[in-house]
């Protein structure tokens, strides 16, 4: 039997060597998460550092959301996932329609407002394996992992419905009300493009994300307020297909060959 | 001595499937044995772009690559493999991933490289990538023949019949050949393309007002010498060319021969 491996002795750490003053005040200002008592315990105080500003440089400030560099480092994730297993995934591009008009008459904090309450929409609307993202001002992104075409489908409607119910909903800022909107003929609406992830088929990610992103074009110009799915229907094989396809494998396989089959020459 | 085709051009042959792991890579190999066996000139071409196995299969370590000719930097011949099995060899080098989106400008060096290799073959055999991605369907799309590897698992004959019909949609062909790998009994081959025909006459043919066949070009019987083969990296037509496998292959080639490439001579 091996003797066992004695544990690598460690200098106890001092954090007052450690120029920790920035990171703590980021940390308390903005961050997700309390620190613990650094006194007591300064190897968790400083993992619990690490972890905030990891998790900072991830979100993005206004929303919460991941951001773009999180959002990219999971696509080529999953994207690496379905090529192996095959397991479906979809990609939700969702952008506010007519937005350069709302910052053009709009004041930013209502802006924001308005993509707050876009992101949280979009968060309350999908599983928590999914993954929300803000890439851009207007621009959010979602990965629904292992998600067939009609899952897909759904929550991509799902979504844009809820975006346009947000606006009958009120926006309670000071300088715009639901009747500012409504009377000045502008709709809070979004559109979103969506396509599957390549099944067994090793592209990369990014031309996922084109596919993506040309049905978010069609979408937009289309008129907006809608939902374009990058989904061939010839390729979906559907459960009476798959019936009938498999029907021989209940019997004999070979005395279903007797049938007659073009044969080569 | 061989007997070239009297025509300039090549007979081109896609083998594709429409899931990864039916043993695409082993077809195209073996299969390019057998036919070179035959007297015929053979080209194996990576058309997955550098994410073939042909060079794991056939334990090849090419210093230079269809990358290298699309950069510039290599002339097409400097980067034609010869191998023990009497074919050649033209891989795209692994640099070539970035190129699994088909752009105008791969499509253009692709059909450049196609035209300088015509005179010189008698038969290419593409290897194509799995599944439906723009890549494989324009490397199909190059071809006068396809033929379909896929095994007897549900997955793989749902996936060759999604692959079946987009073919038939978007390329318009009318005849695909299959090739069955990993049989257990004799006759499941010719069963299973009978029913993949028998789905394919009810839900695409009518649909879509054509008439798509099938033709039952072979099988390849389960058979441990093809495991031995590969694990050891060689060709199986040249470890144990009398094992079932192999005579099913040499099969396979004398089929091809008399069907297509005599025919086109």
């Amino acid at each position: 039997m091996p003797a066992p491996v004695p544990n690598t002795p460690t200098r106890s750490l001092d954090l007052g060597q450690l120029r920790l003053d920035d990171a703590q005040a980021l940390l308390q200002r903005v961050s997700y998460t309390a620190l613990p008592e650094m006194s007591a315990e300064p190897t968790r105080y400083l993992q619990a550092v690490i972890d905030g500003l990891c998790q900072l440089s991830q979100r993005d400030p206004l929303t919460g959301l991941a951001n773009r560099k999180q959002f990219e480092a999971a696509l080529l994730r999953e994207n690496d996932v379905v090529a192996r297993s095959g397991r479906p995934a979809m990609l939700l591009l969702l952008t506010v329609d007519h937005f350069q008009s709302l910052q053009h008459t709009r004041s930013s904090d209502w802006v924001d407002e308005v993509i707050r309450r876009i992101a949280g929409v979009m968060s309350r609307s999908v599983r928590p394996q999914d993954m929300v993202a803000r890439c851009g001002t207007d621009e959010f992104a979602v990965i629904l992992t292992d998600c067939n075409a009609a899952d897909g489908s759904m929550v991509a409607e799902r979504l844009r419905e809820r975006v346009e119910h947000l606006a009958m909903s009120g926006l309670d800022t000071k300088d715009l009300s639901t009747e500012d909107l409504s009377t000045q003929g502008i709709a809070l609406t979004a559109s979103i493009g969506a396509a599957f992830a390549p099944e067994w088929t090793r592209c990369p990610a990014s031309a996922w994300l084109e596919r993506a992103d040309t049905q978010l074009y069609q979408a937009k110009a289309r008129g907006g307020n809608l939902v374009c799915l990058d989904l061939d229907p010839l390729v979906a094989v559907s459960a009476e297909e798959k019936n009938m396809l498999f029907a021989a494998f209940g019997a004999d396989l070979a005395a279903a060959g007797a049938h007659t089959v073009e044969d080569s020459l | 001595m061989t007997k070239q085709n009297s025509k300039a051009a090549a007979k081109v042959m896609a083998i594709t499937s429409g899931k990864g792991g039916v043993g695409k890579t082993f077809v195209s190999s073996n299969l390019a044995a057998a036919i070179a066996k035959r007297g015929y000139r053979v080209l194996v071409m990576d058309a997955d772009l550098g994410l073939a196995n042909l060079d794991v299969v056939l334990n090849l370590y090419p210093k230079l690559t269809l990358h290298d000719v699309f950069m510039g930097k290599a002339q097409l011949q400097e980067c034609i493999i010869k191998t023990p099995g009497g074919f050649d060899v033209l891989l795209a080098g692994s640099g070539l991933v970035e190129y699994s989106r088909l752009t105008s400008g791969v499509r253009d060096d692709f059909l450049r490289i196609m035209e300088a290799l015509h005179p010189l073959y008698d038969v290419i055999l593409l290897d194509t990538g799995a599944g439906i991605s723009d890549v494989v369907l324009f490397a199909v799309s190059l071809a006068s023949e396809v033929l379909l590897v896929a095994t007897p698992e549900p997955t793989s004959l749902t996936d060759a019949y999604a692959t079946i019909k987009v073919l038939t949609s978007q390329q318009k062909r009318q005849q695909i050949r299959m090739i069955i790998n990993q049989t257990a009994r004799l006759g499941d081959g010719r069963a299973i393309t009978v029913q993949l025909q028998q789905v394919l006459d009810r839900f695409v043919s009518k649909a879509q007002g054509v008439n798509i066949k099938l033709v039952h070009t072979g099988d390849i019987p389960s058979d441990p010498s093809v495991k031995m083969a590969i694990m050891r990296r060689q060709l199986l037509m040249l470890n144990t060319p009398g094992c079932p496998a192999a005579l099913a292959i040499s099969q396979l080639a004398l089929k091809l021969d008399e069907a297509v490439i005599s025919r086109s001579a």
